[in-house]
């Protein structure tokens, strides 16, 4: 809660100057939510629980020999020791750090232990995979062989041992005591980038084969990366836990994340586009080399299938065979020979041959197309072969002439005479491979800057290339030294195996890819080769096409992130500056409020005045809030009050609840007292003893109260007066009934009698009844006339009043002296005139009829202006009053005297005319026959000094 | 013992002349032998009976065997009068009477706590009060017994 002080203050205080929030939710929670704790606890453990399992189940397939139990499928690679050992290893770690991170100490230095350790044989691990050292260390004892592909089982993946590094520096980051920001991101994104490998990884298992980028490095295993996965996940789940408190990191962490997702993601779809183009690229390649050589074979057959026929006709001709038998029966003859000649020739000139030959049985030459000189050796024929070893017409393969080191090929045809097994002669067409062939043969179609058509033969286990090879051979070309010959060996073997694409190394030590075909029917093969370089060549530029994408699209994405945090960032500073601004406005309305109230309000804090409001200021009489703040409440309180008030506190600290006491007196600063009302409410402000103090003046309730009281206590008293009234009234009136009843009675009894003198003291006592009840009646009327309120206001001069009033009772003063003692001022009276007259009549009356016995009477009326009242009197000499009965003079029907012939109701009407002109009667008198004063006063209202009246 | 003979003194405590006189005449009739002392306001009333004021001198008063008392009296009041002879522990011994034109409750509830033997309210009719006259006068001055 905002400091009370702030809801007072006359100005609004300055905005707090923002701490700059190093992210977006600036504007976030204090305090972490123990719920999401729990879970990331609860999180931690279970990704603890699943590596512990990944690698004690592993362990145990290593242990038990169950193969799917350390690489789920048989097909793929396995999980080595190492990794499972690892995983166990880190799955303890984390469960520790769930459970027991922030208690002890000792432990704490265990796990940092551990994790070094882990770091450092990861990392050992890494740079041992990289050089290409396996180390049979990795199979703790375990004896393992094995292959999967090319990839020897049992060892860590690289890839693994990379994630296995960054796990622990992530690690040892987390369970570091920093506090620092680039710590807690730095293990973040080692943890997201090892969440990025696995989901590749698995990715790349969903998708196809074990994602193998060169065949020779060990892939991560399928149960590795799930392992790798969740580990990356318990590592995040670390990391959160630890700031939780700043909450500001989560917009930060998802962006991040997300980013290494959108990478992870972008490598993924990359590198997938990437492989489908090289199968892609593969599969032409075959498709195209294939082609090739499909059509070079096709080619080469039918040369051979040509060949075999060009010797073909000379084979079954019996006329060219008879031509033969003459010519070697006349070997001389120059017609006949002229015409084999000319058949030779033509045929060497038609079919291109280098060398037409004719030879006897024994192998002798006889005739040679083109002319050239005649030597058995000329027919040469390969090593170990002789022209009888031909029954039908045959190719000769590629040999080296003795002697010549140029090559030939050659068809050997014998010519039988029908009948006869024995052939009489042969013809050998001499063929120059270079002249035609090996153009045939190596001619490319289309252009290619390493590829080449390779004719190869093959003799029992020998093989050599016939044609000429388009490059120079490296030095140390031994066929059969090269991968390719190796691999020619073993597909040319299964001359049914589907039409692959080899690949090896050619002579020239260059990496080739390389279709293979054999001629069928011949001992010859095809090699259509191709370097790989050239074949791949597009797939370099794909690559880099990818890659080039891949970080235009990461940077873009990133920029995007970026921006978005940005914005974030702004928003919530805006949402906070906002929601500052409108509490700050709330704030001004609520201390308007406050400091508007019409009842004080105060805020005590131990004993001290915190906060006052402007109504409180005005209660207090202070001019200024400086003059109440900082002061001690009890010296605005009455001492008497103290400990009550005490009390109130007390009970507001206890109870939690509003208290209010009915009053109490608080002094003002300059000493008057007010009296207040008091309550008391605790005050929630930081946990600390505050109380919340209203003061309401009750002054003014507190005169309409008295006021009020006044008022019933008048209406009792007039209510009880005309109780009294109805009561004396109706007695006083029922007496002289009475009377007159009786006395009727008696009348009629002494009328029978007769008795005069009885009749007349009968009628004496009816008629001074009836006289009674008369007079009775006329007074209750005059009393009731005077009424309440004076019926008419008129300004008359006191003197003609008292002048009236002597005029009236004239006749009954007689020969008591009067004296008038008025002040020199003439005075004016306002009032009802002649009830005022009245009064005076009844004094008068009054004084005249208690004169008693005295002899000597004086009656005195006199006024005297005082301070705010008139005060007059009418004062006698005679009996006097008793003083027990001052007072009871003026009750209705009292009378003092039972033999006067009043009703006893003079006094109460002077006294009612009196109360009407707000004025106050009483009597004074020393005692009984010592004269009697009747005082009475007219309000300042009622009587003024006349300005024009001439003195009297 | 007292003489059967000799005179019931009662104290009449009456304002007003005119009633008296309506006792005086009804008791007179009876030809009991009574004699009659009216005073007419409580002061005086109090001041027969406890020999002050004008009665000062034994001669002039007389322990009343019965008080007719009036409440409605000038000065000092019926009930006033009452309480004070009652208070007397002398002269709380004559029976009081309370004579009254007042019916009112609480007059009556005031007057027996004050000690008030009896309570009797003057009729308006004529008859009615002879006859009211006449049983006070057989119960009080014949039947009664006088110490």
């Amino acid at each position: 809660m905002r400091p009370a002080s702030s809801l007072f203050a006359s100005t609004p205080p300055a905005p707090e100057p923002q701490e700059a929030p190093s992210g977006p939710s600036a504007f976030a929670e204090s305090a972490p939510s123990p719920r999401r704790v729990l879970l990331l606890r609860r999180g931690q453990l279970c990704c603890a629980g699943v590596i512990v399992a990944l690698g004690v189940v592993t362990w145990l397939g290593w242990i038990f020999d169950l193969p799917r139990w350390r690489g789920v499928y048989l097909d793929y690679v396995p999980m080595a020791p190492s990794t499972a050992s690892f995983f166990i290893l880190f799955g303890l770690l984390l469960a520790w750090s769930a459970r027991f991170e922030g208690h002890g100490h000792r432990s704490h230095r265990v796990a940092q232990v551990v994790t070094l350790a882990l770091g450092g044989t990861a990392l050992l691990l890494l740079v041992l995979q990289a050089i290409g050292i396996k180390s049979s260390f990795e199979h703790f004892g375990q004896t393992i062989a094995g292959w999967v592909g090319r990839i020897a089982i049992g060892y860590m993946a690289p890839v693994t041992a990379m994630a296995f590094t960054l796990a622990s520096l992530s690690s040892w980051l987390l369970l570091g005591k920093r506090r620092q920001i680039w710590a807690r991101a730095v293990a973040m994104t080692a943890a997201t980038s090892i969440a990025a490998i696995a989901l590749v990884a698995l990715f790349a298992y969903t998708h196809e084969g074990p994602l193998v980028v060169d065949a020779t490095i060990t892939p991560p295993a399928l149960n590795t990366s799930l392992g790798l996965l969740f580990l990356a996940l318990g590592l995040m789940a670390m990391a959160f836990r630890r700031d939780l408190k700043q909450q500001r990191h989560h917009l930060n962490d998802a962006l991040l994340v997300t980013y290494f997702l959108l990478a992870a993601g972008l490598f993924a779809v990359g590198h997938f586009n990437y492989q489908g183009y090289v199968q892609q690229v593969k599969a032409e390649g075959n498709r195209e080399l294939y082609a090739v050589i499909d059509l070079k074979v096709q080619d080469l057959e039918r040369w051979r299938k040509e060949r075999l026929a060009d010797a073909q006709v000379f084979h079954g001709n019996a006329h060219f065979t008879q031509l033969v038998a003459a010519f070697l029966a006349q070997p001389q003859a120059p017609a006949l020979r002229q015409r084999l000649w000319t058949w030779l020739d033509h045929v060497q000139r038609a079919y291109d041959y280098e060398q037409v030959w004719l030879a006897d049985a024994t192998g002798l030459p006889l005739l040679v197309a083109p002319l050239a000189p005649l030597t058995e050796a000329e027919i040469c024929l390969p090593e170990g072969m002789r022209l009888s070893d031909a029954s039908a017409p045959i190719l000769v393969d590629y040999h080296l002439a003795p002697g010549n080191h140029k090559g030939h090929m050659a068809v050997l045809t014998p010519l039988r005479r029908e009948g006869e097994s024995e052939p009489l002669a042969y013809l050998v067409f001499r063929i120059d491979p270079a002249a035609g062939l090996w153009q045939q043969v190596g001619a490319w179609p289309g252009l290619s800057d390493s590829a080449e058509l390779l004719l190869g033969s093959r003799h029992k286990a020998e093989m050599r290339i016939l044609n000429p090879l388009r490059f120079p051979a490296a030095k140390d070309f031994d066929m059969g030294e090269s991968l390719l010959h190796q691999a020619l060996t073993a597909d040319l073997l299964t001359a049914t195996k589907q039409p692959t694409l080899l690949e090896g190394r050619d002579y020239r030590g260059v990496e080739v890819i390389a279709a293979v075909r054999t001629v069928p029917a011949s001992p010859w093969f095809l090699i259509a080769k191709i370097d790989r370089e050239e074949l791949y060549a597009p797939l370099e530029a794909r690559l880099w096409q990818t890659i080039i994408m891949i970080i235009l699209l990461l940077t873009f994405s990133g920029l995007l992130l970026v921006a978005i945090a940005r914005q974030q960032r702004a928003r919530h500073l805006r949402l906070h500056l906002e929601a500052n601004a409108a509490l700050l406005a709330s704030e001004l309305r609520f201390k308007s409020l406050i400091d508007n109230a019409p009842v004080a309000i105060f805020i005590n804090r131990n004993d001290t005045i915190v906060e006052a409001n402007q109504a409180c200021l005005t209660l207090f009489g202070a001019d200024t809030r400086t003059q109440l703040i900082g002061s001690n409440p009890f010296d605005r309180f009455h001492p008497e009050v103290h400990p009550w008030v005490q009390q109130c506190f007390a009970a507001a600290d206890d109870e939690h609840v509003a208290k209010t006491s009915r009053e109490t007196k608080i002094i003002r600063r300059d000493g008057v007292e007010v009296a207040v009302e008091l309550t008391v409410a605790p005050f929630a402000e930081h946990a600390l003893r505050a109380h919340h103090v209203v003061l309401r003046d009750i002054t003014p309730l507190k005169a309409s109260l008295n006021a009020l009281k006044e008022s019933q206590e008048e209406l009792h008293q007039r209510n009880a007066e005309l109780v009294r009234f109805t009561y004396t009234a109706s007695h006083d009136l029922k007496s002289p009934l009475v009377t007159i009843q009786t006395f009727l009675g008696y009348l009629e009894q002494d009328l029978a009698r007769e008795a005069t003198e009885d009749i007349a003291k009968d009628l004496h006592f009816i008629r001074t009844a009836a006289d009674k009840m008369a007079r009775l009646l006329e007074e209750l009327l005059t009393l009731s006339r005077v009424g309440r309120r004076i019926a008419e206001e008129i300004d008359a001069p006191l003197r003609a009043i008292v002048e009236e009033a002597l005029a009236l009772v004239a006749g009954r003063l007689g020969e008591a002296a009067i004296t008038l003692t008025l002040p020199s001022q003439a005075i004016i009276v306002r009032g009802d005139r002649a009830r005022l007259v009245d009064l005076l009549q009844n004094l008068l009356d009054n004084a005249v009829k208690f004169m008693g016995e005295q002899g000597t009477p004086h009656i005195e009326v006199g006024a005297e202006p005082q301070a705010a009242t008139l005060l007059l009197w009418v004062r006698d000499n005679g009996m006097g009053i008793e003083a027990r009965y001052l007072d009871k003079v003026f009750g209705l029907f009292e009378k003092l005297d039972a033999h006067g012939d009043g009703v006893g109701m003079g006094l109460a009407i002077v006294r009612r005319i009196v109360e009407v002109h707000g004025g106050r009667i009483w009597a004074e008198s020393a005692g009984l026959g010592r004269g009697t004063t009747f005082f009475f006063t007219l309000p300042r209202d009622r009587w003024s000094i006349s300005q024009t009246e001439p003195p009297p | 013992m007292r003489d059967s003979g000799s005179p019931v003194h009662i104290l009449l405590v009456e304002d007003e002349v005119a009633h008296a006189e309506i006792v005086k005449r009804n008791l007179r009739d009876f030809n009991v032998a009574n004699a009659i002392h009216h005073v007419s306001d409580g002061q005086e009333a109090l001041d027969y009976l406890f020999g002050l004021g004008r009665y000062t001198d034994a001669a002039r008063r007389q322990r009343p065997d019965l008080i007719l008392l009036d409440l409605r009296l000038p000065k000092i009041d019926g009930i006033e009068v009452l309480d004070t002879l009652k208070r007397d522990p002398d002269l709380r011994a004559i029976p009081t009477i309370v004579l009254t034109t007042s019916p009112a409750e609480e007059d009556m509830a005031r007057a027996y706590r004050g000690g008030a033997a009896s309570y009797l309210v003057k009729p308006l009719d004529f008859s009615k009060f002879t006859e009211l006259m006449k049983s006070f006068g057989f119960y009080w001055l014949l039947w009664n017994r006088f110490p």
